[in-house]
């Protein structure tokens, strides 16, 4: 992974009142789907590689659909790009493996390789509860990305509502 | 395990419960197949799991399938290959797939560099979970044979008579061509 590859060090915006202790740890990788940037905690992260045809499985799990093999592993597909209702750009995405409460899982995303951002003193603006698993929200070069946390699997079926 | 293919997808079944394979011409029409003096209710699995085929193509076969006195045929576009699996070459479903596909498949596994789906043969085999499974509205090509069907004398004219007898465990059924 590259560092800063969006430019600019993020900001801190903090809401009234609230100071996270927990951000001045916090990594994020940045990545990108469909052109939306989004954040993951570094420590959520397994890995980057590129993304290769996943074997579909028949399957009622909103989003969950398809495996994909590496080594002797077998990672489920989280159709993020789905869920958001947005195309994969590039030629040649790749595959974001996020840790899970189930396990990791892998999802597919933009071509634009994923970007860490450790500033110092970095704080992040805390999401609600109810907006998980939404966890908060960075700003980054002039932009508010927000911060996503799959740790909870059952809670990445709480965007759009878990119908597919 | 007997390696199939189904529509884009590369199945398994066990191989200890498959009693025969036929070709279509072989089977015959019909929502059950008669083979080796016993009766086979026919299920297209494609349409079961919701997977998209056009239509059967020339190297569609029919496995016969029995465990117990349960028995199903399913129809597969094709027959790939015969092989051993070592139960450690075979991992579960990951744990994010919660929905009715845990009862349909019993694991996964790779052969020749491809990931293989491991039908779950208890599933297969019992017709009323085959049929609770259809969702969404989607009726398959074929459904599976309704455990008990009451008709009238004229309906039985030019129909195979099968005798149902109920197992002593409530479970398992023995059925009987008169």
């Amino acid at each position: 992974m590259t560092s800063s590859n969006y430019g600019g060090a993020p900001t801190v915006r903090t809401r009234p009142g609230v100071t996270s202790k927990a951000s001045s740890t916090w990594s994020l990788v940045v990545f990108s789907v469909g052109g939306r940037r989004l954040a993951a905690r570094l420590e959520d992260v397994g890995g980057v590689w590129p993304w290769r045809e996943p074997t579909l499985v028949p399957s009622r799990t909103p989003y969950v659909g398809a495996v994909l093999r590496q080594g002797h592993d077998f990672f489920p597909v989280y159709n993020l790009a789905g869920v958001l209702k947005v195309e994969i750009e590039g030629k040649e995405p790749l595959c974001l493996v996020l840790k899970t409460d189930k396990g990791p899982m892998a999802i597919c995303i933009d071509e634009t390789v994923p970007s860490m951002h450790a500033p110092d003193g970095a704080e992040v603006e805390p999401a609600a509860e109810d907006s998980r698993p939404q966890i908060g929200t960075c700003r980054i070069a002039g932009e508010d990305v927000p911060i996503y946390s799959f740790r909870a699997f059952g809670e990445a079926l709480r965007l759009d509502g878990g119908g597919r | 395990m007997v390696v199939v293919l189904c529509g884009p997808s590369l199945l398994a079944v066990p191989s200890d419960i498959v009693r025969g394979i036929l070709e279509p011409d072989q089977a015959g029409q019909g929502p059950t197949i008669y083979a080796y003096g016993l009766t086979f209710p026919t299920t297209d699995l494609a349409a079961h799991l919701g997977l998209w085929r056009p239509s059967a193509p020339p190297e569609a076969r029919i496995i016969l399938c029995e465990r117990q006195h349960m028995r199903r045929a399913i129809h597969v576009d094709q027959v790939v290959s015969l092989t051993d699996i070592p139960q450690q070459g075979i991992k579960p479903l990951p744990a994010h797939f919660s929905g009715h596909e845990r009862d349909w498949f019993a694991g996964l596994f790779v052969f020749q560099d491809r990931i293989v789906l491991l039908l779950n043969p208890v599933w297969m085999l019992r017709s009323e979970t085959l049929v609770t499974s259809i969702e969404d509205g989607r009726v398959p090509e074929q459904e599976a044979t309704p455990d008990i069907t009451l008709v009238g004398p004229a309906e039985l004219k030019g129909h195979d008579i099968v005798e149902l007898r109920r197992g002593a465990n409530g479970e398992d059924a023995t059925w009987r061509h008169k």
